[in-house]
């Protein structure tokens, strides 16, 4: 991929005369730019901050509850993962480790460099996280390199965008969303484990505009290390199986004057890369909606996952594990929000709900069944400053233990 | 490939070409009764150990009583004496084992609960218990999920074992003629286990029951069971790696080099006749010195063939010993089995054989199977 990008590239440069070759444009801009933005929050949970019940003295403790539901902020982590001692094995959230205690948080501090030269249609890109947080070891700040790529559009009539590097999913639409400035809520869905994982691999972007119909189609493919669960699941930084995972999106959209509809379908199919066999295969399918009207915007998603049950030991984003057990899941949100334009220093108010609904088993456990009502708004204020509140109301239906694990949490983040 | 226990060996033999195992297996006890284990005989069938080339014993009819299947009783040695130990479960390339919550009502109106069904390889038959008073006007639980909802205090209490199956019959193997389970080899009378109902994940399940004395230990902290060894002798293999020969195996009492008994029954964690401990072993190969060999007596010249095609001597003794040596290894067996029994070195400690057999020869494996005693020191193990 990356042979054929600078091949493209050279191929460009000698044809730099060639009316259809890249021009760059008049109003050049210097090539390097720094972005970024800060993610403070405040939140507390329900109980101890788990999903684990007490007294449930069941072993892998994280396989009859779902340890993501007390979520506390964009990325997804919880506030709390403490098991109390009991053996878990690896299907666990990253935790800002402040258990049933309201807390202020620095939940992302976020540094984007992106370099972009004139004389190219390249675009390199990298985004450094800074994540503090505490836990048994102490204070703690984790350092993440979430993206790190190089695209490259070689046709300046087409839209066509090859990347490669750690970049975002191609599964869904959630992923939009992941950066705690770009998403309209503060928490992801309770199927955002299985979607927006950043991936490292290679990916191709193609759309083709039909402007009679007012429609484009597109199609997103990626190869890559992990597939789309976040690294606790699955890491990214390595094939552990020297066999990629492969997902995409098919999408078609229709830009009408005062409604604006996307569709899409997405699947995915590797190896499981939290283990060593290729023959222990994951797969994945999705689909996704999207409708705006005017103010209003609803957007739902649906996935379901297939594991396969491995042999040896499991490794994932939180180190070491044992039995890689088989799993299913299945399960969906659907969103509605109601945004509102203003002039002045409060540039827009937006209020939203969301209902998350998840069937999953590990095998030879009970299924379980979980929802959650989620109820917010979201307040922005000139153009560099959002105010974000949530509550989460998170609910066991079948299988899981009934366990106080509500979520009443807050962001404030700030765009620079 | 490893295996514990005379029924596993069995097993291995049965099976002309066994596909390539799951490094990550567990069998329960009704895989091993639907793949027609040896571990579990048929109602009606022969019972291999209570029948030629082994000494009749008992009754000595050699058959499983109709009305019921029954779990194999296999003679082993621990502390110098005989032992009897039936499989239950066996895992291969566990680490460890866990234990689970099994959650018990102490005003008897339900039935116990067990935490997890054998449906999942987390799944072990080694739980602790947590007692709950049932309220009256609630439901019959069924589940975890059930106890847990009712939020009521629960009391930690001791660890039990209990291996689940769906055979509400299943019970130790008794001969017909017999009313109760014995060892083969010597027929020395064995502990007898009842099968009890309970619940498990929702499930309506059976148990087989071995009272409610604490049959193993486990770490508070990490809940993983503690394991004890069980030696399974070797001879070398025409590959030159050592291979198990079906022979009653050792239990040990206390991990590796840290036995908790002296080699004569005088022992910390036995209580009343009860070892905390000899219910999940860890089989470890030992691979026999040449002048070792197995005491068989005259009188079973069809079990001296047996033993000499896995490669030993059989020596005939020069002077006959008690039928509790039956199957006995002694290190020095050729020597002093033709000149003179009393000077054997009997290989029927954990203790004797980490003394007699040098390091190397007594490998670690991949699995650990559920063999709870029902004879130990040569008594039945009381369950109560």
């Amino acid at each position: 991929m990356i042979a054929l990008a600078l091949a493209i590239l050279m191929a460009q440069e000698i044809q730099s005369s060639n009316s259809d070759g890249y021009t760059p444009p008049a109003d050049s801009q210097p090539p390097l730019h720094i972005n970024g933005y800060v993610d403070l929050g405040w939140a507390k949970a329900q109980g101890n901050g788990t999903s684990f019940a007490p007294g449930d003295m069941r072993i892998p403790a994280d396989y009859g509850v779902d340890t993501f539901a007390p979520a506390v902020n964009s990325r997804g982590d919880v506030a709390s993962t403490d098991s109390g001692g009991r053996f878990t094995n690896g299907f666990l959230p990253r935790s800002v480790g402040i258990g049933g205690y309201p807390s202020f948080l620095i939940n992302t501090v976020d540094v984007d460099l992106r370099y972009q030269p004139s004389t190219a249609p390249l675009m390199l890109f990298t985004r450094f996280q800074l994540l503090p947080r505490v836990s048994s070891a102490g204070e703690n700040t984790r350092v993440l390199v979430e993206q790190a790529f190089a695209r490259v559009i070689p046709f300046a009539s087409q839209e066509l965008a090859l990347t490669v590097g750690k970049s975002d999913s191609v599964f869904g639409i959630e992923y939009l969303e992941n950066q705690a400035n770009l998403r309209t809520g503060v928490t992801p869905s309770l199927i955002a484990r299985y979607t927006t994982g950043q991936s490292l691999g290679a990916k191709a972007f193609y759309r083709i505009q039909i402007a009679p119909l007012w429609t484009a189609v597109s199609v997103n493919l990626a190869a890559s290390n992990g597939g789309t669960l976040v690294e606790t699941l699955q890491p990214q930084s390595a094939s552990l199986t020297g066999t990629p995972v492969f997902s995409g999106r098919l999408g078609l959209e229709v830009n009408l004057p005062s409604l604006e509809v996307k569709l899409g379908l997405s699947a995915l199919d590797g190896p499981r890369n939290d283990q060593s066999q290729p023959g222990v295969r994951q797969k994945a399918l999705g689909g996704d909606a999207r409708l705006v009207f005017g103010p209003v915007e609803l957007r739902g998603e649906w996935i379901t996952v297939t594991q396969d049950e491995g042999a040896g030991d499991k490794m994932n984003g939180l180190g070491r594990q044992t039995v890689v057990s088989k799993f299913d899941v299945r399960g969906g949100y659907g969103q509605l929000g109601l945004g509102f334009d203003f002039s002045g220093a409060v540039r827009r108010v937006a209020v939203y709900g969301r209902y998350d609904r998840r069937h999953a088993r590990f095998e030879g456990f009970t299924p379980i069944t979980v929802d959650r009502i989620t109820a917010g708004a979201r307040v922005d204020l000139w153009e560099s400053l959002a105010m974000k509140g949530e509550y989460l109301m998170n609910r066991e239906l079948a299988g899981a233990p009934n366990v106080a694990n509500d979520v009443v949490t807050s962001s404030l983040v700030y765009t620079w | 490939m490893a295996r514990g226990g005379i029924a596993l060996a069995l097993l291995v033999a049965a099976c002309a070409a066994p596909p390539a195992p799951d490094p990550w297996k567990l069998w329960t006890i009704d895989q091993l009764e639907a793949r027609h284990d040896p571990a579990i005989v048929e109602p009606g069938a022969a019972l291999a150990l209570l029948q030629s080339p082994y000494p009749l014993v008992g009754a000595k009819t050699g058959v499983q009583q109709a009305s019921q299947r029954g779990l194999t009783v296999f003679p082993a040695f621990s502390e110098g004496k005989p032992a009897a130990y039936m499989t239950t479960e066996f895992w291969q390339n566990f680490d460890e084992i866990w234990v689970q919550p099994l959650y018990v009502d102490v005003t008897n109106q339900n039935l116990p609960i067990f935490g997890v069904d054998t449906s999942t390889r987390f799944y072990s038959p080694y739980w602790q218990i947590f007692t709950y008073s049932h309220p009256a006007s609630a439901p019959e639980f069924r589940s975890a999920k059930d106890v847990l909802d009712a939020h009521l205090p629960l009391a930690p209490n001791s660890a039990k074992f209990c291996a689940i199956t769906r055979d509400a019959t299943l019970a130790a193997a008794i001969q017909q003629g017999e009313s109760a389970p014995i060892r083969p080899l010597n027929g020395d009378a064995v502990g007898v286990p009842r099968n009890g109902a309970a619940y498990a994940d929702g499930n309506a399940v059976r148990f087989i029951d071995l009272g409610n004395a604490q049959r193993f230990t486990f770490d508070p902290a990490t809940r993983i069971v503690d394991e004890t060894p069980l030696f399974a002798f070797a001879l070398p293999g025409a590959d030159g790696f050592p291979a198990q020969v079906d022979l009653p195996k050792v239990g040990g009492t206390g991990p590796l080099h840290n036995p908790r008994c002296d080699g004569r029954a005088n022992c910390r964690g036995v209580i009343g006749g009860i070892p905390e401990f000899g219910s999940l072993w860890r089989v470890y190969e030992v691979l026999l010195p040449a002048p070792a060999d197995v005491y068989v007596p005259a009188n079973l010249p069809e079990l001296q063939n047996k033993v000499r095609a896995m490669g030993f001597a059989a020596t005939p003794a020069a002077a006959p010993l008690a039928d509790e040596f039956i199957l006995r290894v002694a290190v020095n067996g050729k020597a002093c089995l033709a000149s003179d029994p009393s000077t054997c070195i009997w290989l029927d400690s954990q203790n004797q054989i980490e003394s007699q057999v040098v390091d190397w020869r007594i490998t670690k494996t991949g699995t650990l199977v559920t063999c709870p005693l029902i004879e130990f020191n040569g008594k039945p193990v009381p369950f109560r």
